[in-house]
């Protein structure tokens, strides 16, 4: 998978999560201070994220995930180590 | 320094899950073995209990915001989901019981009313409206959370600063008043008594706690009003009970910030261990669901004493059983979950490719 469709699926994810339609998902947007999302729709998004690209998030890697970029990173550094 | 990222509490979560099973463990086992409670209270658990729940209501303001009041409702659902599922499952388990106690019908009755009635209306333990009920157990705190949240959200529209805490600190106030003698539905009065607690959550994120060094002096002073005020008052946020009043609603807020900072310090370590505590942590709600539907349905009252007749052995092995079953079920949930979906998404690619041929 290219980082363009991880992109496009973890956008995806994250805005049925928030479910705003106000809310303006970027690259850049930083996943704590930017999205309007509480800790338990953080859960949520990473576990659909999980889900859908079947890997596994281990708690050491979400201190790199800072902004919505560093998540489609890691995806594809995983599916990079799955392959 | 540490940034802000998801799962940041995890360690911090997935440790006070773990305290919170021990003192079950420990609170049912002093009932079963029908020993005294207040003679069993130690220094160190009242001291730690003092800042438990402000720091719970904090971790949970901490990543709260104001939304839109579509985004608000729809995210409760995913609190709800697990609240229903809990309800659902300690009414068939009990209702199972008394079947295989072969229990009357009446039996069957009772033990809905006692179980499952409170779920309906989010009721703690005791009597409501002559009804005796067994109460929701550890998911009350769901039920606080959920109606705070949709007040923070209406309190956050307040253009001025001191609006939103004069309306909070009067909400504090009517919910101290109220006390323990009522029973009052979905948790009313701790409902108006947290929304301060996580709105202070709110102020942590906006001061950036975490990733500033803050004085020396700040810290001594918080935690000399912990020490005094844990040894003075005393704070059971589950049943309202609040020893010195408004006093000790404004001194946990003191207490809850360095019990959550002195938590956060251990995030620090790495390894096999933290990783599984992590786990817990990134699991808490549901854990924290399978918890509950053991505590409340199996009578551990009469099984204790048979488990031993030594207190602190049967308290151990409960908390052992605690432990053990509600991990071991998550993590049951969770690969049970995983085969389903990968099995849908299976199933779609072979639609697919099946049309494209």
């Amino acid at each position: 998978m290219t980082r363009k469709e991880i992109k496009k699926i973890v956008f995806q994810t994250f805005s049925e999560v928030i479910a705003d339609d106000e809310a303006e998902i970027t690259e850049n947007s930083n996943i704590m201070d930017d999205l309007d999302m509480d800790s338990i729709e953080m859960q949520e998004a990473l576990s659909d994220l999980e889900d859908e690209f079947d890997i596994e998030i281990l708690d050491s890697m979400l201190k790199r995930m800072i902004t919505i970029g560093d998540i489609i990173d890691v995806i594809a550094e995983l599916q990079e180590k799955a392959d | 320094m540490q940034k802000n990222y998801p799962g940041m509490f995890n360690m911090t979560k997935g440790l006070t899950m773990i305290a919170i099973m021990f003192m079950h463990a420990v609170t049912d086992g002093l009932f079963g073995y029908g020993l005294n409670v207040q003679s069993a209270k130690l220094f160190s658990l009242q001291f730690l209990g003092y800042g438990s729940m402000a720091m719970f209501f904090m971790m949970c303001g901490y990543t709260l915001k104001k939304k839109s009041w579509k985004a608000c409702l729809k995210a409760q659902r995913v609190i709800i989901k697990p609240y229903c599922i809990v309800a659902v499952s300690v009414l068939i388990v009990s209702i199972l019981s008394v079947v295989l106690v072969h229990g009357s019908f009446s039996d069957c009755l009772g033990a809905i009313q006692y179980n499952f009635f409170p779920y309906i209306l989010g009721l703690s333990a005791g009597t409501f409206m002559g009804i005796a009920t067994h109460g929701i157990g550890s998911i009350w705190f769901f039920v606080v959370f959920v109606l705070d949240t949709i007040i923070l959200n209406a309190v956050l529209r307040m253009e001025k600063t001191w609006m939103q805490i004069g309306v909070l600190a009067v909400m504090a106030m009517i919910g101290v008043h109220i006390g323990t003698g009522v029973l009052l539905p979905f948790y009313f009065p701790q409902v108006l008594i947290g929304a301060g607690y996580m709105y202070a959550g709110i102020w942590c994120k906006k001061a950036d706690i975490f990733n500033r060094e803050l004085p020396k002096w700040f810290w001594m002073l918080l935690m000399s009003g912990w020490f005094v005020m844990s040894w003075k008052g005393n704070i059971n946020m589950a049943d309202n009970y609040w020893k010195c009043g408004m006093a000790d609603w404004g001194m946990s807020f003191g207490a809850g910030l360095c019990l959550l900072m002195a938590l956060q310090q251990l995030n620090r370590f790495e390894g096999p261990v933290s990783e599984r505590i992590r786990w817990i942590g990134r699991h808490t709600m549901w854990v924290c669901c399978i918890h509950s539907v053991i505590q409340i349905a199996i009578p551990w009252n009469q099984l204790l004493p048979v488990i031993s007749p030594v207190p602190v052995v049967g308290m151990m092995v409960e908390f052992g059983i605690y432990l053990l079953s509600s991990v071991g079920i998550c993590i049951l949930l969770e690969k049970m979950k995983r085969s389903r979906k990968r099995k849908r998404r299976q199933a779609k690619i072979d639609k697919q490719s099946e049309n494209s041929q």
